[in-house]
């Protein structure tokens, strides 16, 4: 078993659901996000368009991030996600210089979505599950796997430009679309093996 | 005693900052997303680079039987030893959630730098206590093999070090022997610097320092000339010009020392030098590292540049945490009995 995700590029409409879905699911403090939504610019005027990349962990098999940390609090599990456990993360950073997709993100401080207001009764209760001083990644949604759910992401895409499921299964929906449509992973010439495939884009 | 004043100054600021760094976490400090270390590891690197230099000297002065003025080892290795101290409070500073740091002991994973880092600077700064206590003698059998195995722990000490940067080149963290020459080379430089300075400041004349320190500053000069050929893309990186600027600045005035004016003043001036020196070029190297963002910019291209200044409070702890070195220096050449002036 080895979870993995397929993002049809061409199908993505850059609209962030999936990464509003992840912050919604995963509580995140404000200015902490789990997923990424990268924009940039394609071919030249008057050709030019607007193109976007989802990017949430890459769960590579061959996690640096994994490999570097002192604590071991990234590991990989048997199943390929790389989980990071809060309690015994010094806070070192040391995974965010040594992950090439900027998967990470430090807990600097609790802000506040917004200005001028106090947080809300449920942002005061998600914010417990986060410790200030700690890294913090996707984990394909732990919790909702372990419910027998995708992960928010994939539920929320209006376009369904996700495909999750299990690589190790050769025919299932994910293999069987990353076959089909030729899909690669992103910067796969650094050889960290990710688990997330790229088509088209 | 107005210098040990200004120090105790600056020290008693840093320990207030330290205090209000430790409740408050990251709050008042510049560092964000894209730069993630900043000042703080550029200070332990400095720190330590010239601490494990020093030692590295002294090791190297022992295991030659190179004759030394009485007390200049008991000095330096006093001096690094606060060094190495100051650098791991540093770094202390720097870590999120600094009393789990024993999990570093626990984890084994021995594919982290980190822990290189964390038991190297341990054996280091170890066998440096060691040397404080008075069984070991300047001569004889005991120091030559502490010196072998200090020689051994700096050196892999500093060596690690390379392995940080490179980060986002590749996944992972990987060194190249070009780095590692350097870092070494870099280290070696303010080792002796710092001796010479310390032996300036205790009134003993060092030339043989001086003379090794030409030597290392020449050899810097064939990395500055590779960071000049090495990058392919265009555009001036000012700091590195600076840095390049000051290894010419040291080897033509050590030159000038060694054959026209042998004033001691020109080779203190050198070594200055050199030890602002390697701290840029500790503030380079972690800057450079983070200045590009991980994900090509083709793909980040509406993302904001990334920019990062230390705050004052990340001055402050720095400048007062070297100030707390020196201190701690003062103090422990007073308990050893060997502090040359009455307070």
């Amino acid at each position: 078993m080895r979870y993995g995700m397929l993002i049809d590029l061409n199908k993505c409409v850059g609209c962030n659901a999936c990464t509003v879905a992840c912050r919604n699911n995963n509580g995140t403090p404000a200015g902490v996000s789990l997923h990424k939504l990268l924009k940039y610019e394609a071919g030249v005027y008057p050709n030019a368009k607007m193109k976007f990349r989802p990017m949430p962990c890459m769960h590579c098999q061959d996690a640096p991030c994994a490999k570097v940390c002192p604590t071991g609090a990234t590991v990989q599990r048997p199943d390929g996600i790389v989980d990071v456990d809060a309690n015994k993360c010094i806070g070192c950073r040391s995974c965010i210089t040594a992950c090439p997709y900027d998967s990470r993100q430090f807990i600097w401080d609790f802000g506040d979505y917004y200005e001028q207001a106090q947080p809300t009764r449920l942002e005061q209760k998600r914010r417990l599950e986060f410790q200030k001083g700690t890294v913090v990644k996707c984990t394909f949604c732990l919790t909702r796997l372990q419910q027998g759910k995708v992960t928010a992401c994939t539920a929320t895409c209006p376009s369904q430009c996700r495909v999750f499921g299990d690589l190790d299964d050769p025919n299932s929906e994910v293999s069987r679309a990353i076959v089909d449509k030729g899909a690669r992973p992103f910067r796969e010439e650094l050889e960290t093996h990710p688990s997330v495939y790229y088509a088209g884009g | 005693m107005p210098l040990l004043i200004l120090l105790a100054i600056l020290a008693v600021i840093a320990i207030v900052c330290i205090f209000h760094q430790l409740s408050r976490g990251f709050a008042k400090t510049n560092l964000n997303d894209q730069y993630t270390w900043g000042l703080y590891i550029q200070g332990f690197f400095f720190l330590v680079s010239a601490g494990a230099g020093a030692l590295m000297v002294l090791s190297m002065l022992t295991l030659a039987q190179v004759p030394m003025p009485a007390g200049f080892a008991d000095f330096g290795n006093a001096l690094a030893f606060t060094l190495l101290i100051g650098g791991m409070v540093i770094l202390g500073l720097d870590l999120g959630k600094p009393m789990r740091i024993f999990y570093m002991i626990t984890s084994k994973n021995f594919k982290s730098p980190l822990i290189w880092d964390f038991y190297t600077l341990g054996l280091t700064a170890l066998l440096s206590l060691l040397f404080l206590f008075p069984f070991l003698s300047e001569s004889g059998v005991g120091s030559q093999v502490w010196a072998l195995l200090m020689l051994l722990a700096a050196g892999m000490c500093v060596t690690v070090h390379a392995m940080f940067f490179p980060a986002h080149e590749k996944g992972g963290n990987q060194a190249n022997l070009f780095l590692v020459f350097d870092t070494f080379l870099f280290s070696l430089s303010g080792g002796c610097a710092l001796l010479t300075l310390m032996g300036a400041y205790l009134g003993l004349s060092l030339p043989l320092l001086s003379r090794c320190l030409f030597l290392l500053a020449i050899l810097l000069l064939l990395s500055a000339a590779g960071h000049k050929i090495a990058p392919l893309r265009s555009g001036r990186d000012g700091l590195l010009t600076v840095c390049n600027l000051l290894k010419i600045l040291v080897v033509v005035l050590l030159a000038v020392w060694q054959w026209a004016a042998p004033t001691q003043g020109l080779a203190v001036a050198a070594a200055a030098l050199a030890l602002v020196l390697l701290f840029l070029e500790k503030y380079h190297t972690v800057a450079h590292a983070q200045h590009e963002p991980p994900i090509p910019g083709t793909y980040g291209s509406h993302r904001p540049a990334a920019t990062y200044r230390p705050a004052a409070k990340e001055w402050l702890i720095f400048i007062g945490g070297f100030s707390i070195c020196l201190l701690l220096w003062a103090g422990i050449c007073l308990l050893k009995g060997i502090w040359p002036w009455t307070l």
